[in-house]
């Protein structure tokens, strides 16, 4: 089992403190959701955990072990999906796919419409058909855990269980999952481990305590 | 493999454009000032400093570093190596220039 945890984090823009003591815990083989409000720090954890975000302090280890460089840069441990479309324009899909060991054969499999796509230009697909590209890629790459920031946002209804079904196929192999989404059906539903960010602070709980917290959960799940 | 394609996208995406943009004038001006020994270098490596320091600046303010950062590449890795070839690039068109001045 790997673990890759972030503890003690602190981060501030300016003079706004967006998290303080912000902790999180990654198991292999475990779907785990960060949910919030809006501003609440959820995707500046993520980021500072992936090692893209420097903070005033963050001490991120793997499987016990302080990582001295960003997540990142440790071959094979960690990809990050942000909330927005990150492909260069030059790149095609099928391209893209490969840069990220990523067969574009499992990438048609997973989603038959990009079948004769592999040759197109990311930038000339539809936002909807970029969204699911790079999340069905970042899903199948070989890591050991994945960090998905919003991934059911701009995505159709029906294409949204495919990528759940993905990811539930993907935890089998021992992979790890940390998502951020508003769409909280869909996160509760998949969800092993929840955390709630409040005031820049991460809080563990189980279900029923989350559903306790936020008024607006509750109403989704009521 | 991958990284290496990496390296060479960030520098084909970002400063390849305003790198050949500034080295086509810097070659016209080197040209052109080359039997008046005014001594023109200095002012062309400061302005092609300058131009690729911003080039820089924009380009990691850009949202596609998420896709390098995913290949485990650095900004420091990435804007090294974009200045290695960029500097490259412009030292070799000065040398052609000189031949034909």
């Amino acid at each position: 089992m790997d673990i890759l945890e972030t503890d003690s984090v602190t981060l501030s823009y300016g003079t706004k403190t967006v998290i303080s003591g912000g902790y999180m815990k990654m198991i292999s083989g475990r779907i785990h959701i960060l949910v919030g409000r809006n501003g609440s720090g959820k995707s500046s954890l993520m980021r500072v955990l992936f090692g893209a975000q420097p903070a005033e302090f963050s001490f991120v280890q793997y499987n016990g072990k302080k990582l001295s460089r960003p997540a990142y840069k440790v071959r094979g441990l960690v990809r990050y999906l942000p909330q927005f479309p990150f492909v260069p324009a030059p790149l095609n899909a099928g391209t893209f796919a490969r840069s990220y060991d990523v067969a574009w054969e499992r990438v048609t499999a997973c989603f038959p419409e990009f079948e004769g796509k592999e040759k197109v230009a990311v930038k000339s697909l539809s936002g909807g058909q970029i969204r699911m590209l790079t999340t069905i890629v970042l899903i199948c790459s070989p890591v050991k855990f994945v960090m998905l920031d919003e991934p059911f946002t701009h995505i159709m209804p029906l294409h949204i269980d495919t990528i759940k079904d993905l990811i539930r196929e993907e935890v089998a192999k021992g992979k790890g999952f940390l998502i951020t989404d508003h769409m909280y059906d869909h996160v509760l539903d998949l969800a092993d481990a929840y955390y709630y960010m409040e005031w820049g602070v991460t809080i563990t709980m189980n279900r029923e305590e989350l559903l306790e917290k936020d008024y607006f959960l509750r109403m989704k799940w009521e | 493999m991958a990284r290496i394609r990496g390296l060479l996208l960030y520098y084909r995406s970002f400063f390849l454009v305003p790198g050949i943009l500034l080295i086509l004038c810097a070659c016209w001006v080197y040209h052109s000032t080359a039997t008046q020994h005014l001594g023109i270098l200095p002012a062309i490596l400061s302005l092609k400093a300058i131009a690729f320091g911003m080039t820089a600046y924009v380009a990691h303010q850009r949202k596609e570093r998420y896709y390098f950062f995913n290949l485990g590449l650095g900004p420091y890795l990435l804007t090294g190596t974009a200045f290695v070839v960029d500097f490259l690039l412009l030292f070799t068109a000065l040398t052609l220039t000189s031949f034909y001045s």
